[in-house]
């Protein structure tokens, strides 16, 4: 009575079923898991090479006063020169009121980038 | 500019090295707090754990700069780059941890289950001594002993089950030997009965009493293209019977069983084969019953009579067939015999149409032939009405008459005739268009017929003999020409084929009458070119004569001035002998005056002889800055002699703001020669006067000459400044002094316009810009000798 019952084929066995739902589980709870540390600390870094890059920023400020107030580029430069040696700093440039490049210095060879000052 | 925190921060991503930009206003009165000195990484690290902005500037104070720091993004995405690989291979290293550890789990869990189904297989296939193996007590280990005792119950049923089984295929073997003697029986029985059936040699069906085949014999297979096994169960009716039939045998069979039908009568049913053919068979139907008289079969017998109908209907078809193939054939031959007396007909009216075209061409060959020789249109005309009147098979009268239309009266008038009675000429020599048969044809333009002397006959005579007219107008584009009376005998009959000819007539009438009168109209123009030719002749020859004389005053202007110059010589010597003369202090006051005179006199001749000079020299073209009133004075000088013979008075009225204008001065010089010579030559010889007047205007001067001579007459004051057109005859004056004049004028952007009364004389305007640019004269204007002789 048994043996005309037609021998029924199991698509995926229970095994693999097993393996593969934890398997899933574990993929997304890493990946979940690596997302979110990798954002964290990319947002981390930005953010202090942003506050680094301020302190700089306000350091150079504080120090070209005089010079721009003088017009004299000559000392800029020196500050610029001294500027461009800190770590990251890629680029330095000094602007009056109106937007004209007092001076400016770059470590790399390609231009420096020059904005455009909107009053 | 916004600043956030006193800062404008910036990407510039799209660099090869990719940049932070940090732009910072620099204000005149920005303060730093006072940091601690610490290293770069402690402030860092102090600032990121205060949370505050660092180094924290006052954004007040008024802008003087800006700097801008661009920090290189490289080294952070480097870092960023690190940390993305660390991550990945985190991320790898527990995948790969939780995997293998999934698969113990999952082996753990699922063994027992493998187990179990493996040896549920075994089982399913019939091996009931398997047991599955205990487990620890959990919920796999109880379904494990459940599954047990359900197999030690069905190994019991199974036993039990295989000893009924026995018993009941002994009592089947019984009862099988016990049915294979009744089936023998029974088919020895039905096989002797089918074959009587066999042997008829009729189709026979026995139906049950829902007309289910219940027994047919051999023919009936053969006749319906089945086999027996075939055939055997279905419905007589649904399936064999011939679906327009089925309903009258469906009758047929209820009224035998009801009785209402009798046993031995005859039907026909039509049959489908199993090849779809469709057989006709003549059926005997008798009704089988049991022994309670219960009707339990019918029993048909049928007789293939297929063939005999076709044939039937194949003789009856071909006998219809032959009757309409006569009636097609009779038909024809009616049809042919017509259409042979028809062509006959057409054969007969096409000989008469030739043998009429003929005679039609003759007589318009013959017209033709008329048209050719040199006769006037009279003459011709003549002779065609006579041709056409003697034509022998037309049945006219030898009279009638060619009308032509005369353009000046808008009548027709009569050009030819042919014996016709005087009164008729008389009557008939002009016809008002509208007016008897031959007016109606012209305005009509179509062909007018009358047998008889009725109203539209207008012009006719007491005692005429009766008579019937063919009017035919002469038509050529449309326009009529005239119009072709011929006469007929009263009652004659007007023919299509009459009246075409009669058409045909008077087209090729049209023609000739069209290219004689276009004959003549050449021979006129001819005649006129002949009179144009010779009156061009004499104008050329006066123009000839005209150029001759201005050849001669050429040649006499050259003759003045080479003797002028060769005067200028002798007389510069007599002025200087003069003069010495005049320097001695012996002479007496009567010679003193006489040597003075002497010189003047020298003087006036070296000054004529300079203006002869100027005069035949040709224009130089070149423009300069004039007096106008200087130059007017000139040109009197240079005429004073003649115009004191003539006795002119001259008159000048100078105005005394006249600028110097920019022109070319031998050129203006001419033209107040020519002016003033015409004034002079039109005036009396006692009382002339000629005024010379001066104007300035806005940007313009004028210069009037008005004198009192005999004018221009009014025919001549559209000419007056034509080349070569003069009142003075051949050898006084060329025509040339005012066309010459009126082209130096206009040259110099002026105007020159003309007055003239036979009572008060000519006056001429002369018009000249004051502010021009260069003169647009040209550089060989005719020389001054043109106008010695004067102009008009």
């Amino acid at each position: 009575m048994f043996g005309k019952r037609k021998k029924q084929r199991v698509a995926l066995g229970l095994q693999p079923k097993f393996m593969t739902y934890i398997v899933c589980i574990i993929v997304l709870t890493s990946a979940l898991f690596a997302g979110h540390h990798i954002h964290k600390l990319d947002t981390i870094l930005t953010r202090e090479l942003e506050e680094k890059g301020q302190i700089i920023a306000n350091s150079l400020t504080y120090n070209t006063k005089y010079g721009v107030m003088t017009q004299n580029t000559k000392i800029l430069n020196k500050l610029l020169a001294w500027i461009i040696q800190e770590e990251d700093v890629g680029a330095a440039v000094i602007y009056d009121v109106d937007g004209v490049v007092l001076a400016k210095k770059s470590r790399f060879k390609q231009n420096i980038p020059i904005l455009v000052i909107k009053k | 500019m916004e600043f956030k925190n006193n800062h404008q921060i910036s990407y510039d991503k799209n660099r090869e090295i990719p940049f932070l930009n940090i732009l910072t206003p620099i204000r005149t009165n920005s303060t730093v707090k006072k940091q601690p000195d610490l290293s770069q990484d402690d402030r860092l690290l102090e600032l990121e754990q205060k949370f505050e902005p660092p180094f924290p500037q006052e954004d007040t104070g008024k802008i003087i700069g800006y700097s801008q720091l661009s920090i290189s993004l490289e080294k952070l995405i480097y870092e960023k780059q690190g940390i993305l690989h660390a991550g990945f291979l985190i991320a790898l290293t527990i995948i790969a941890v939780g995997t293998i550890f999934s698969f113990a789990f999952a082996q753990m869990m699922v063994g027992p289950i493998l187990a179990m189904t493996r040896t549920t297989t075994e089982i399913a296939k019939g091996n009931l001594k398997l047991r599955v193996n205990k487990y620890a007590k959990d919920e796999i280990g109880v379904l494990g002993e459940c599954f047990n005792s359900m197999v030690d119950s069905l190994e019991k049923r199974d036993t039990e089950i295989q000893k009924l089984n026995k018993s009941l295929e002994q009592k089947v073997k019984e009862r099988t030997k016990k049915l294979g003697i009744l089936n023998m029986q029974l088919r020895q029985e039905r096989d002797k009965t089918q074959s009587y059936l066999d042997i008829a040699g009729v189709m026979i069906v026995v139906l049950d009493v829902n007309y289910n085949i219940m027994l047919i014999n051999n023919k009936g297979c053969e006749i319906l293209g089945y086999e027996y096994n075939e055939i055997i169960g279905e419905n007589w009716l649904d399936n064999f019977i011939f679906p327009q039939n089925r309903q009258q045998q469906k009758t047929i069979f209820d009224g035998l069983m009801a009785g209402e039908i009798k046993s031995f009568e005859y039907n026909e049913a039509v049959l489908l084969t199993k090849d779809g053919q469709e057989r006709i068979i003549l059926w005997h139907n008798s009704l089988l019953k049991d022994e309670n008289k219960k009707v339990v079969a019918i029993l048909a017998s049928g007789e293939d009579i297929t063939k005999r109908k076709h044939a039937e209907q194949e003789l009856k078809n071909y006998r219809i067939r032959l009757e309409d193939l006569v009636k097609k054939r009779t038909v024809e031959l009616i049809n042919i015999n017509k259409q042979l007396l028809e062509e006959i007909n057409e054969r007969k009216k096409a000989d008469d149409a030739l043998q009429r075209k003929h005679h039609i061409q003759s007589a318009l060959n013959s017209m033709l032939n008329i048209s050719i020789k040199p006769y006037n249109l009279e003459e011709m005309l003549n002779k065609i009405l006579k041709h056409i009147v003697s034509i022998p098979w037309l049945t006219l009268q030898s009279r009638g008459a060619i009308f032509l239309v005369d353009n000046t009266t808008g009548k027709l008038v009569m050009q030819s005739y042919c014996r016709l009675p005087e009164n008729l000429q008389i009557m008939c020599a002009q016809i008002p268009f509208g007016k008897c048969l031959c007016g109606k044809a012209a305005i009509s333009k179509k062909i007018q017929f009358a047998n008889t002397l009725d109203e539209c006959h207008e012009n006719r005579k007491e005692g005429e003999l009766p008579h019937g007219h063919y009017c035919i107008p002469i038509i050529s584009s449309d326009k009529i020409l005239g119009v072709l009376n011929l006469y007929v005998k009263e009652g004659h009959r007007r023919t299509k084929d009459e009246e075409e000819f009669f058409m045909a007539i008077g087209n090729v009438l049209a023609g000739i009458i069209k290219r004689k009168q276009a004959e003549e109209g050449l021979r006129k123009a001819r005649d006129e070119l002949e009179l144009r030719v010779d009156e061009r002749t004499a104008e050329l020859k006066t123009i000839h004569e005209q150029l001759l004389h201005i050849e001669k005053l050429s040649a006499l202007g050259k003759l003045a001035a080479s003797v002028a110059h060769e005067f200028n010589n002798p007389v510069y010597g007599i002025s200087m002998v003069l003069e010495e003369l005049a320097e001695n202090k012996y002479l007496d006051l009567r010679d003193k005056k006489s040597i003075s005179l002497a010189i003047r006199e020298c003087g006036r001749i070296s000054r004529l002889i300079n203006s002869l000079q100027d005069f035949y020299r040709p224009s130089s073209g070149l423009a300069s800055y004039v007096n106008i009133h200087q130059l007017i004075d000139d040109i009197l000088h240079f005429c004073g002699k003649k115009l004191k013979i003539s006795k002119v008075k001259i008159i000048k009225e100078f105005t005394e703001d006249m600028p110097e204008i920019f022109v070319v001065t031998d050129q203006i010089k001419q033209v107040f020669l020519n002016i003033i010579t015409n004034a002079e030559e039109a005036m009396p010889l006692v009382s002339g006067c000629l005024s010379i007047q001066t104007r300035v205007l806005k940007d313009k001067i004028q210069v009037i000459f008005k004198d009192n001579g005999r004018g221009i007459s009014k025919k001549n004051m559209d000419k007056i400044f034509e080349p070569f057109f003069t009142t003075k005859g051949t050898v006084k004056g060329t025509g040339l002094g005012l066309s010459v004049s009126y082209g130096i004028i206009k040259g110099h952007k002026g105007d020159i316009f003309v007055e003239s009364n036979s009572d008060a004389g000519t006056t001429f305007t002369i018009e000249l810009p004051i502010k021009q640019s260069k003169p647009q004269v040209e550089q060989a204007v005719a020389p001054m000798y043109y106008s010695m002789g004067g102009g008009i």
